[in-house]
């Protein structure tokens, strides 16, 4: 089993190496950095930007990423809770969450400008409204997903409807909530580039957008390495917590 | 139970079903599938309601689900991300004892119920003989005195079956309880019981009752008694007269 893991992640690697390979080849033939800076060129930028990017702006869009993925989780959990647990609320909100899921967030950050100003809460609620749905959706259907056969079995014990949610339904849906977590973490850093981008004075989508401006294409791409990089290690993070709570499926 | 009707829709299942079991007795109920066994434990248990006449329980009529008998279901149906010392205090959880207490009273049972050591091990870790060792253990600490058992041997291996068969047995000399147990295995019944209730098709106004002329305590060997060889035969010979054989 680890073996093939062990070449699964050789194999992944060396694809992206080959990529970066060709890349340097085309940038370093094209020779317009600040059309294509090769990766090389990134690297560099990276490290002489390391004091602005790492100090001021990585904790700018870190704090939105957090921010929002708790209110996210928060408003998710509540809402899927709400749902699974009355069915009024049910017919009424899931339609909405999913017609929710139509709007541009794109087109409505800048409203979010508008409203909240160039403080964190701009940002934050795209991040929201992008990461919001795949945690209530997952979480809602795994506490949909709950085993009647088990839930007879309580009802023979005396458990009450509060006792089958906390004892049975929770434990259930927190493998989909996890699902949707991973989900969600990815999107946040997107969630959280897009609204800098938009509107903000700090943080890793704006310094990219920045140098955009001042036709820096290796100044562009640096931010953008470090983005992804919060994103790979969120994910990570997400994976390890999922293993620990959940370490019973490793037996199943 | 007296004067049982129940009905799903138009179609009846039981009319005017009388019959009782007493304390400490072993009873089983066997039949062909389709024939109203599970409706008859959901009846028991309260899970359904009937539309006429009663489940009494001690004299005491049950009108809902809630705790006055032990459920044993067809699988396991432990919780699996519960350890099995988790799994099995969940009837006492939900009397409202605290958490600490129940481990308390379970801990020192686990070694009565062949299940030393597992208390920490996940139900997926276990055999499924194991697992419904759990599972009665769960029941038994409902502390009710009527153990109603599904089914429960139906997924396990013909060996592991037998095994779990004798345990059974022990284990209901040691607790004195009055099990209730649903099977489609001839000689299950037959190895198990004192008395047998035998389903057929609906609508059903009465159960075919057999003894069984068996003495305790038994072992697998005197499932070839003569005395129990004959009511087999008697029982075949009604299946096939009804056609379901």
């Amino acid at each position: 089993m680890k073996q093939v893991a062990e070449r699964y992640y050789f194999l992944s690697i060396g694809i992206f190496l080959s990529f970066l390979l060709v890349w340097e080849i085309t940038a370093r033939g094209i020779a317009l950095a600040f059309i294509l800076p090769s990766p090389t060129e990134v690297i560099i930028r990276l490290w002489e930007l390391r004091e602005p990017l790492l100090l001021t702006h990585l904790p700018a869009t870190l704090s939105i990423i957090l921010v929002g993925l708790i209110i996210s989780v928060l408003l998710g959990t509540g809402l899927a809770s709400w749902m699974s647990w009355n069915t009024t609320a049910e017919k009424a909100f899931y339609p909405l969450l999913i017609a929710s899921q139509t709007i541009p967030v794109i087109a409505l950050a800048p409203i979010f400008v508008l409203w909240f100003g160039y403080s964190i809460w701009s940002k934050v609620a795209v991040a929201v409204l992008i990461t919001f749905f795949p945690i209530t959706v997952n979480t809602f259907d795994g506490l949909r997903s709950t085993s009647r056969e088990l839930k007879e079995l309580m009802r023979t014990m005396g458990a009450s409807r509060k006792d089958i949610f906390l004892k049975l339904s929770l434990p259930s849906a927190l493998p989909s909530f996890f699902s949707g977590l991973k989900v969600a973490v990815t999107l946040s850093v997107i969630g959280a580039a897009i609204g800098e981008w938009l509107g903000a004075q700090e943080g890793l989508g704006y310094f990219s957008r920045r140098m955009m401006t001042q036709f820096d294409g290796a100044g562009v791409f640096a931010p953008i390495v470090l983005l992804s990089l919060v994103g790979v290690l969120l994910f990570i993070g997400v994976v390890v917590l999922e293993k620990w709570i959940l370490k019973w499926r490793s037996y199943t | 139970m007296k004067n049982l009707h129940f009905q799903y829709g138009k179609e009846a299942i039981f009319e005017d079903l009388s019959l009782q079991v007493n304390q400490e007795e072993f009873v089983s109920v066997i039949g062909p599938s389709g024939s109203g066994k599970t409706t008859l434990f959901r009846l028991i248990t309260g899970l359904e309601a009937p539309q006429q006449g009663e489940v009494l329980l001690q004299g005491k009529a049950v009108t809902s689900a809630g705790g006055r008998i032990g459920y044993m279901p067809q699988r396991d149906q432990l919780m699996p991300w519960r350890t099995i010392l988790e799994n099995v205090i969940l009837p006492l959880e939900l009397q409202g004892i605290r958490k600490k207490e129940a481990c308390e009273k379970a801990l020192p049972l686990l070694a009565s119920f062949g299940l030393e050591g597992t208390e920490h091990s996940y139900p997926g870790e276990l055999s499924g003989g194991m697992r419904q060792r759990v599972s009665f253990l769960r029941a038994y600490l409902t502390g009710a005195e009527v153990l109603l058992l599904d089914e429960p041997f139906s997924a396990l291996d013909a060996i592991t079956r037998l095994s779990m068969q004798e345990w059974l047995t022990a284990q209901w000399t040691k607790w004195k309880k009055t099990i209730i147990f649903i099977t489609h295995d001839l000689d299950e019944a037959l190895f198990l019981s004192d008395r047998v209730f035998v389903t057929s098709t609906p609508p059903m106004t009465s159960l075919k009752e057999l003894q069984i002329p068996l003495a305790r305590p038994r072992t697998m060997e005197d499932v070839n008694d003569p005395s129990l060889l004959q009511v087999k035969r008697e029982l075949l010979r009604q299946f096939r007269a009804e056609g379901v054989l």
